[in-house]
This record gives structure tokens, C-alpha cells and sequence, in this order.
């Protein structure tokens, strides 16, 4: 099975690179997604079917914590794994967000990292 | 407490060049002087205490730097937005982990979005700094702490 994944930092070589991790994770990508912060990635979301989201969360225009808000409270997508990526080593969000069944990946990151996330929250 | 800063500086720039851009640094007595010019990001950091955390490397050093990243062969296809981004990458993740050790068990600070400086370097005079040496240029990661939180 082939999963749609939807990328969404402001850093376009931070997405890059998350793109590339997947790619070296094993996991089956679908299509790949990518948006340069939340409002950007509501509108894939609204377009798309996505399985999984990964998204950074100090963004331009919509933050990445702002975003996670947004999707909570839609039904139609509130049950879309969200996965944040930062560098941000904020005890306290991380624990807030962790709270909210959000995962978190502290940069720098390594494929199999990305990978061992992956297979938790997909079971792929 | 700078030696210490300096340590905690060093360590996590190390271990961010390699986990980050797959790049070792060299040992001091093999550094080779560059005289590229250098370019800086910064991130600020605000909380208890209010700072930023830079990043100078050599204009040679940071197309390495953006093509490991990218994970692209040929630097000379880079453009010099992406070696701008990558660089920027760089500070905010670089200032991740160095305002964490500086907080301790304290409440970690937010980092604010990274900011390009170019050629210019940041105001002030850093509180503590660590130079790294590379086969094809330099870094330099400086920690500024603002008045008040020294």
C-alpha cells in the first residue's frame, strides 16, 4: 500500500530532506505533498487525501501548532496522523502536543527515526 | 561560564554538522586557513533569557553545507536561495538543542523564526563561540546572550 504523505515547513530544503528520509525509510510513498506553512497545507488537505502529515511548527502565516488546532477540529480530517518535526526542544510543548496524540521528532533527524514513527503510527 | 558555553557550543555544533550536513569537522591541527568569505544566519531566542544562536561559514563551505543537505551531487546546480535556506536550516537547528542545554531544568526559551544576515554579522559581541574547521572552509557558531541574562 502506497501512503500520501503532506510536508509542510517553510524550509524548502527541510522539506527536501524529509522527502528524502521517507524515500530511504522503505516506506511506500504515494503522492508527496508539500506546502510552505499550515494555511498552505489546509488547502492540501481540503483537496487531497492524505495519510500521513509532518510539519514543522515555527511557520509564516499559520504555525505548525495553529495548523494541528485547525485539523482537531474538523471532522473530516481530525483523525489524520500528524507527525511535528522541529528543532524546538521545548519540554513543555512537546509534552502539550504529545498530549494531543501529536508525535514529535526533534531535528536533526535521521531516516530511521522517521522510519520507527512511521511504522508506530501506520503500523507500515 | 564561558568555557563552559563554549563546551556546550562545541559539542552540539559537532554533532549537528554531522547529523545535519554529513560533514566532520577537522582536528584544530589540521586546519587550513580559508579566506572565503563568510556568510551568517541567526535564530533569536526569547524566554527567561534572550539571545541568538549564529552560524558564520565560508561561502565554499556553505554549498557543501546546502548540497548534503539536498542530498544533490552537483553543487553548481544549487541557487543561492537554496544555500540561503539551508543555511538558516542550519541556525534553527543548531539553536534547538544550545538553548536547551543553556535553560538546564529551567523553561527552554522559543525560537523565533532564523534570520539571513549575508555578509554582515550579527549586532553585538557573542557571549561564547566555537570555531570548526572543514576541508574546504570554516564555521564559526556564536551563542549572544542580551544584557541581563549573562
Amino acid at each position: 500500500m502506497a501512503y500520501n504523505v503532506l510536508v509542510v515547513d517553510d524550509s524548502a530544503v527541510m522539506r527536501g530532506m524529509i522527502v528524502k528520509a521517507l524515500s530511504l525509510c522503505g516506506l511506500e510513498l504515494g503522492e508527496v505533498y508539500q506546502a510552505g506553512n499550515g494555511k498552505e497545507g489546509l488547502d492540501v488537505l481540503d483537496r487531497h487525501w492524505v495519510d500521513i502529515v509532518f510539519a514543522d511548527i515555527h511557520m509564516p502565516v499559520m504555525n505548525g501548532e495553529e495548523m494541528v488546532q485547525n485539523i482537531q477540529t474538523r471532522p473530516d480530517i481530525s483523525d489524520v496522523p500528524i507527525v511535528i518535526i522541529s528543532s524546538d526542544k521545548s519540554q513543555a510543548r512537546i509534552d502539550a502536543l504529545e498530549k494531543q496524540g501529536i508525535r514529535y521528532i526533534c531535528k536533526p533527524f535521521t531516516p530511521e527515526t522517521i522510519r520507527k514513527v512511521v511504522r508506530e503510527t501506520l503500523g507500515a | 561560564m564561558t568555557r563552559k558555553l563554549e563546551e556546550i557550543l562545541t559539542a552540539t555544533a559537532e554533532s549537528v554538522f554531522e547529523g545535519l550536513t554529513f560533514l566532520f569537522a577537522l582536528a584544530p591541527e589540521e586546519a587550513v586557513a580559508n579566506h572565503s568569505p563568510m556568510v551568517t544566519a541567526g535564530v533569536r531566542y526569547e524566554g527567561e533569557c534572550n539571545g541568538m544562536v549564529a552560524v558564520a561559514v565560508s561561502e565554499n563551505l556553505l554549498a557543501s553545507i546546502a548540497a548534503n543537505m539536498l542530498g544533490e551531487e552537483n553543487i553548481n546546480t544549487l541557487t543561492q536561495e537554496q544555500c540561503q535556506d539551508a543555511l538558516k536550516e542550519l541556525a534553527n537547528v543548531l539553536g534547538g538543542p544550545i538553548v536547551a542545554a543553556l535553560a538546564g531544568s529551567r523553561h527552554v526559551p522559543r525560537l523565533l523564526p532564523p534570520h539571513y544576515f549575508n555578509h554582515a554579522a550579527p549586532p553585538g559581541v557573542p557571549t561564547a563561540e566555537t570555531k570548526m574547521f572543514f576541508d574546504n572552509g570554516q564555521a564559526h557558531v556564536m551563542l549572544f546572550m542580551d544584557e541581563g541574562c549573562r
